[in-house]
């Protein structure tokens, strides 16, 4: 699913991490650890395509979907407009529908606070939305940049469940999180062996 | 062409062109300062203030010259990823605005003489202007962008959009004034150029190209040394042992 | 399978209902018009009749001064949420995406200029060939005034203040559509034809939107860290 071989990265002249090489193949999760700034942002940009490898090469079968630090959400629209639109920029199986929405954001607990504009979600509803994007992509790949963020623990036990099903329909995960929460079965990798 | 272009050659190359360059500076300055504004003819009309068009004519052809250049460059940068075209770019522009802003001065100091007022607002004079403007913008907007790339790509085609922008406001500027004032347009009048005039101006002229080569070049490598300052040729060149020999 | 064709529809449905959730802020882009015009006779006193030919020149430099804020909102507050990674991951080329969003924003903030032009230039008694031709070349070229400040944004999306260095970088840009706006304005008052300026102008636009999409591509693909 993905292949990394001799993948540098910098940032501002410094070098993140050089002679990366790794593979995540189809019902397998890697777990990148890492400290904060240790680059591990860099490296889900550059193998989603952001960023342009200087050195290495990347490369992805299938269709991926990358979530980052950001939510994405504008705090103007509502968790459904929200979640509606960037369910769009995402490749999916269908149309999506108005039902599979609030599916979505039922499974992610979230069906009271629907049509609340994200400016009045807590930090950790908000991540939830983002879930929501999760349960209803049909990508192959997942970039998931520090999804346990100000997450409780049954809503982290969601993300768990989420990568779970996703792993059994031969989908490919990799996480960076500087959580101590581990995924059960997730290879690890620590990125600063590489720096 | 990626090895003509790489940083380590250009950086040799401009070290052995460096004293030619300074050669022709001093010859074509020298002669041009000498003959223009000591030996060559006053203008009848003039007088002595016809001596800045030494001054003058260099300045406003370089100041236009060096934005094509940086203009050029920034789409060699954008098309082909070409180092080289950023820091050329990034090096002539102090100069350009410079030479521009010297042009507004002794095209101000020409002017007082000629039509008894400091400034006007004809097409050339403001398009010059607006030229310095583009200069300062560009200057600007590099230096407030602290991610190197973000600055390169944005300056590049903050140039490039200027260079289209300069003849378009130089022509509509010019066109709406001359429809608009009919009769009453400021000109420089260029003097009738005889040989004793003409070639102190072309020396000038050489000279100030010589200077911006010059300039260019001692400040395209002191930009190239901080940008390649972790690789092997500067670590190689900074201990002494040459540029790859 | 993703309905690639609805992206650009869900984009401007999207920015518009964003624009009419932020009333306020948008209406204040035709006010700040209006105020900059009637700052005019507010210096000046009433014009007398002769002075009335400044009058399209001095409502062209209002629209610049209008669109210059206006572009603020169109694509700043999306790229700190990361909407131009998810667009760019999206497939879908980002220029007509980036063409979709200035537009939207032109309806909403360019489009007000060109109806209020005529009420304004009514107030000052100046002819009605001139009118026409004044809120014509308004309409020709606001949209073009709207891509240059978005191009402007574009530039100085990384930084924090870009404000001022911002109006610097593209009141230069502005300048030969201010000249065209006003010269066909003014040629219309004195009874000749316009359609010189008034076709330099178009063709100006028409070349923008083609080409300033594809520069606000570059940047925005450039500008993600």
């Amino acid at each position: 699913m993905l292949e990394v071989i001799g993948l540098a990265c910098s940032r501002n002249d410094v070098v993140l991490f050089s002679n990366l090489s790794f593979q995540v193949a189809a019902g397998v999760a890697v777990q990148l650890r890492a400290a904060n700034g240790s680059g591990k942002t860099t490296l889900l940009k550059t193998i989603a395509g952001l960023l342009p490898a200087a050195v290495g090469k990347i490369a992805v079968h299938g269709s991926l979907i990358f979530l980052g630090h950001n939510a994405n959400l504008h705090p103007t629209l509502s968790a459904r407009e929200n979640l509606a639109f960037l369910s769009t920029l995402t490749p999916s199986n269908s149309k999506i529908t108005n039902q599979q929405l609030d599916q979505a954001l039922a499974f992610c607990n979230l069906t009271q606070q629907r049509n609340t504009p994200c400016a009045e979600l807590s930090a950790g509803q908000r991540q939830r939305v983002n879930l929501a994007r999760l349960y209803l992509s049909a990508a192959k790949l997942w970039l998931l940049d520090e999804p346990f963020a100000n997450l409780d623990q049954t809503a982290q036990k969601l993300v768990l469940q989420l990568c779970a099903k996703h792993l059994s329909n031969t989908g490919a995960l990799l996480v960076a999180s500087h959580h101590e929460v581990i995924m059960p079965e997730a290879q690890l990798l620590d990125l600063e062996k590489y720096a | 062409m990626n090895k003509i272009l790489s940083p380590a050659v250009f950086y040799r190359q401009s070290t052995r062109v460096l004293p030619f360059l300074a050669a022709g500076l001093i010859i074509f300055l020298g002669y041009g300062l000498v003959g223009g504004l000591f030996f060559a003819p006053i203008d009848y009309q003039q007088k002595e203030a016809v001596r800045l068009m030494y001054i003058h004519v260099p300045c406003a052809v370089l100041s236009l010259s060096i934005y094509t250049i940086i203009g050029v460059m920034s789409a060699i940068y954008l098309i082909w990823s070409v180092k080289i075209a950023d820091i050329i770019a990034q090096a002539s522009a102090p100069l350009g605005a410079s030479l521009t802003a010297l042009a507004l001065i002794s095209g101000s100091l020409w002017g007082k003489p000629m039509w008894g007022t400091w400034w006007v607002w004809d097409a050339r004079l403001t398009s010059e202007l607006i030229l310095l403007f583009l200069y300062c913008g560009y200057i600007g907007l590099r230096s407030a962008i602290t991610d190197a790339r973000i600055a390169a790509s944005a300056a590049a085609i903050l140039a490039i959009v200027g260079l289209i922008d300069i003849p378009i406001i130089h022509y509509s500027v010019e066109w709406w004034q001359t429809l608009h004032q009919g009769a009453s347009i400021f000109k420089f009048a260029k003097p009738s150029i005889a040989p004793a005039m003409l070639y102190p101006l072309v020396s000038m002229l050489l000279g100030f190209y010589f200077l911006y080569a010059l300039i260019l070049c001692l400040n395209a490598r002191a930009e190239l040394l901080w940008r390649e300052r972790n690789a092997s040729w500067v670590t190689k060149l900074i201990l002494g042992s040459g540029v790859n020999g | 399978m993703r309905e690639v064709n609805s992206i650009p529809m869900m984009v401007l449905k999207r920015d518009l209902c964003i624009y009419m959730r932020h009333k306020g802020e948008v209406l204040t882009v035709p006010l700040f018009f209006v105020i900059i015009v009637s700052l005019f006779p507010v210096a000046f006193g009433p014009l007398p009749s002769e002075l009335n030919w400044l009058i399209p020149g001095i409502i062209w430099i209002a629209a610049l001064l209008a669109s210059l804020l206006a572009q603020e909102h169109s694509i700043r507050t999306d790229y700190h949420l990361g909407i131009f990674e998810q667009l760019l991951l999206s497939d879908y080329p980002l220029s007509f995406i980036l063409f979709i969003k200035t537009f939207a924003n032109w309806l909403v903030t360019g489009l007000p200029l060109v109806i209020i032009t005529p009420l304004l230039a009514l107030s000052f008694a100046i002819p009605s060939q001139t009118i026409i031709v004044l809120t014509g070349s308004l309409l020709l070229g606001t949209p073009l005034l709207s891509l240059i400040a978005t191009l402007g944004v574009a530039l100085t999306l990384t930084l924090p203040r870009g404000g001022l260095l911002l109006s610097v970088l593209i009141l230069p840009l502005y300048m030969p559509v201010l000249v065209l706006g006003t010269a066909a304005s003014i040629l219309a008052t004195q009874g000749l034809n316009s359609s010189g300026p008034l076709a330099l102008l178009a063709a100006l636009t028409l070349a923008a939107i083609l080409l300033v999409p594809l520069a606000l591509s570059t940047l925005l693909k450039v500008s993600v860290t």
